[in-house]
């Protein structure tokens, strides 16, 4: 038991998602092995959430998936980095945590059940938090195949299907363990798009940053290649908005198009096709994103660009 | 200079006409509904775009800029800068929304009434989102230049009862309501008074640090806690993202103020018999709590969970392991 919760604890270091880092097991909690392990549809639940869906180290919870982009429990470099950084990122201060969790058997398999419970985000630090009620499909596996009994079974997650994971309308379920699963078993599918949309995000933030500094300059784009990131920090909520999702801090990976420095706002005809920012360098876009790129262009609206769609992009205003 | 222009852009957003209002709002960008553009100009806001602005300003950290929509509060108010300094609205990528919304008009003060919505925590990128209903008392008051503005009452102190620790409860709230919009609210109001209340939760953190560098530190020496309070610093930073985890909020860098539980040191992991009720960590000397955030003092405890505790709480803590 100890093992384990060190490795929890290691893993919430590790890794620094501040989901996992801020875990803790609720008062007179025991933590169960990971493993195939005896566990209950409760304690599955419980567990996921205590570990922030540790993807690749609690793949065990989750029913997975072939998927090659999963890495293995063994696999020494484990899962990708970025990932739990994400994951940490989207949260922020907030646990997670599940009660009144009820257990309603599907009556054509034995082996299937649907957990139905109230999900909590916590935030210990002031002392708050919100509810809302969720679902999630469990299976259960039997440690000895032929054995069946309550005292040798264990229950995983079913993820849900990786194709309708921005699908939104959840109705008035949460949605949120079943999407957090999903994540777990299908990260080589599903973080890229997260990526790619947190990319526009922080695009069209340096586009309003462009359009503030404007106003605060007579409309002139008094900027180059050089200074935009300092002259610009002031106007934008954080400076990592320059640094792609999946990059080191600190890393320059969305760029201010040259040919629009030092001009008037008033100067530029075609607004909505002229590049203001990219993903990129050089006027070359970074198509990291399953083979799409992002772009802020001068009216402000972000795209999410593919190789087909860049060539029509225009540089020069 | 930084702080007026989340105002300005929130009010681009609220009043409209302004280029990034109308700019399309790619999927992953934090959307503000079609009404914001359709308001009546002449000064006037909606209770609706009141709260839908207040809600985007906290969710990006700007209380200063959000405490222009809360009644009585002065957006210029220096005491505002504590929640740059805390970090206290951290979110992470989560926004916040107000969705559904109603506004029930008193009968007897046409300015005056209860809004109540469906707030949404929901993060565009990643599709994690949660929503329960919530709702917060407003009043209209009036403007010399003969506009209106819509603003949030926020709870009077006393009812929030920061200080008994009722830390999840926001007034007098119908079953159901989250209250989070009002917690907000009051936060903002009351800068100082609620500090000692931001302090206690930062502390908390920072003592649950140190118990996750505890545990790694008798990962890497088979469970045993070799170390005293004089080198508590020195041996656990190894295992700690950051010193600050050893100073109590508001404090000068340098002094730990965390203490380690003295009967702990030398044992080993394995010999905490009841590690739930075990005193680990806290905040003090010579096994005496430091309550210097009013009747609550922070104590971790050695299966890894940590307990504002109250001075009579304090008397039955176990020391020994």
């Amino acid at each position: 038991m100890r093992k384990v919760f060190s490795l929890l604890l290691a893993g919430s270091l590790v890794f620094g998602t501040s989901t996992i880092a801020k875990a803790q097991p609720p008062e007179g909690y025991t933590v169960p092995p990971l493993g195939q392990q005896v566990r209950s549809p409760q304690e599955t639940i419980r567990r996921f959430l205590n570990t922030g869906g540790g993807l690749a180290f609690f793949t065990d919870l989750v029913e997975m998936k072939d998927d090659p982009n999963v890495p293995p429990m063994d696999d020494p470099n484990g899962p990708k980095y970025e990932y739990y950084v994400a994951l940490g990122a989207s949260l922020g201060q907030f646990e997670l945590d599940a009660k009144n969790i009820k257990i309603s058997p599907d009556i054509h398999n034995p082996d299937l059940i649907t957990a139905s419970f109230t999900l909590y985000f916590h935030d210990p630090s002031m002392g708050f938090q919100v509810k809302q009620s969720d679902s999630v499909q469990l299976k259960r596996h039997f440690i000895h195949p032929g054995k069946t009994g309550v005292d040798n079974e264990y229950w995983s997650i079913i993820p849900g299907d990786p194709k309708k994971y921005f699908d939104s309308n959840n109705g008035p379920r949460s949605g949120f363990i079943e999407k957090l699963a999903t994540l777990t078993a299908y990260p080589g599918q599903i973080f890229p798009q997260i990526f790619l949309r947190r990319s526009e995000f922080q695009l069209k933030q340096l586009g309003a940053g462009l359009l503030m500094f404007s106003w605060d300059y007579d409309n002139l784009i008094d900027l180059t290649q050089q200074n935009f990131k300092e002259k610009l920090k002031i106007y934008i909520n954080s400076p990592d908005f320059f640094t792609a999702p999946d990059s080191p801090p600190g890393t320059t990976d969305f760029e201010i198009n040259p040919n629009i420095a030092g001009l008037r706002m008033s100067t530029f005809t075609d607004r909505k096709d002229t590049v203001a920012f990219y993903l990129g360098h050089d006027q070359k876009l970074n198509f990291r994103y399953d083979g799409m790129s992002a772009v802020c262009f001068m009216d402000g609206h972000v795209e999410a660009i593919s190789p087909e769609r860049a060539k029509s992009l225009r540089w020069k205003p | 200079m930084k702080k007026i222009f989340p105002l300005l852009l929130t009010s681009s957003m609220v009043f409209g006409g302004l280029a990034i209002a109308n700019a399309q709002p790619p999927m992953p960008q934090t959307q503000l509904p079609s009404f914001v553009n359709n308001l009546p100009s002449g000064g006037k806001t909606w209770p609706e775009s009141t709260i839908v602005s207040f809600l985007f300003l906290c969710s990006n950290d700007q209380a200063d800029a959000a405490a222009s929509m809360i009644e009585g509060t002065n957006p210029k108010a220096p005491s505002l800068k504590i929640f740059d300094e805390t970090d206290e609205f951290d979110f992470g990528h989560l926004q916040l929304r107000a969705t559904q919304f109603k506004m029930k008009i008193d009968p007897k003060n046409p300015n005056s009434g209860i809004a109540t919505y469906n707030l949404t925590f929901f993060d565009p990128t990643t599709g994690f989102g949660l929503t329960q209903k919530d709702q917060v008392a407003m009043n209209k008051l009036p403007s010399s230049d003969g506009s209106q503005t819509w603003v949030i009452v926020p709870e009077h102190l006393k009812a929030l009862n920061l200080s008994q620790s009722a830390r999840m409860t926001a007034g007098n709230l119908a079953d159901g309501y989250c209250g989070f919009t009002n917690y907000l609210a009051t936060m903002i109001a009351y800068p100082q008074e609620v500090l000692p209340e931001i302090y206690l939760g930062q502390s908390m953190d920072r003592l649950k640090q140190l118990e996750l560098a505890l545990y790694m530190f008798g990962v890497d020496h088979d469970g045993r806690m070799d170390f005293n309070q004089q080198n508590l610093k020195e041996k656990l930073s190894p295992y700690l993202k950051d010193t600050v985890d050893f100073v109590a909020p508001g404090d000068s860098p340098n002094p730990v103020a965390f203490a380690v539980n003295p009967n702990i040191l030398g044992a080993n992991l394995l010999d905490i018999s009841s590690p739930a009720q075990t005193v680990a960590f806290y905040l003090g000397h010579d096994q005496k709590l430091d309550f210097r955030y009013g009747n609550l003092s922070p104590v971790c405890f050695m299966d890894g969970h940590v307990k504002a505790v109250t001075r009579e709480e304090a008397k039955n803590l176990q020391w020994k392991p």
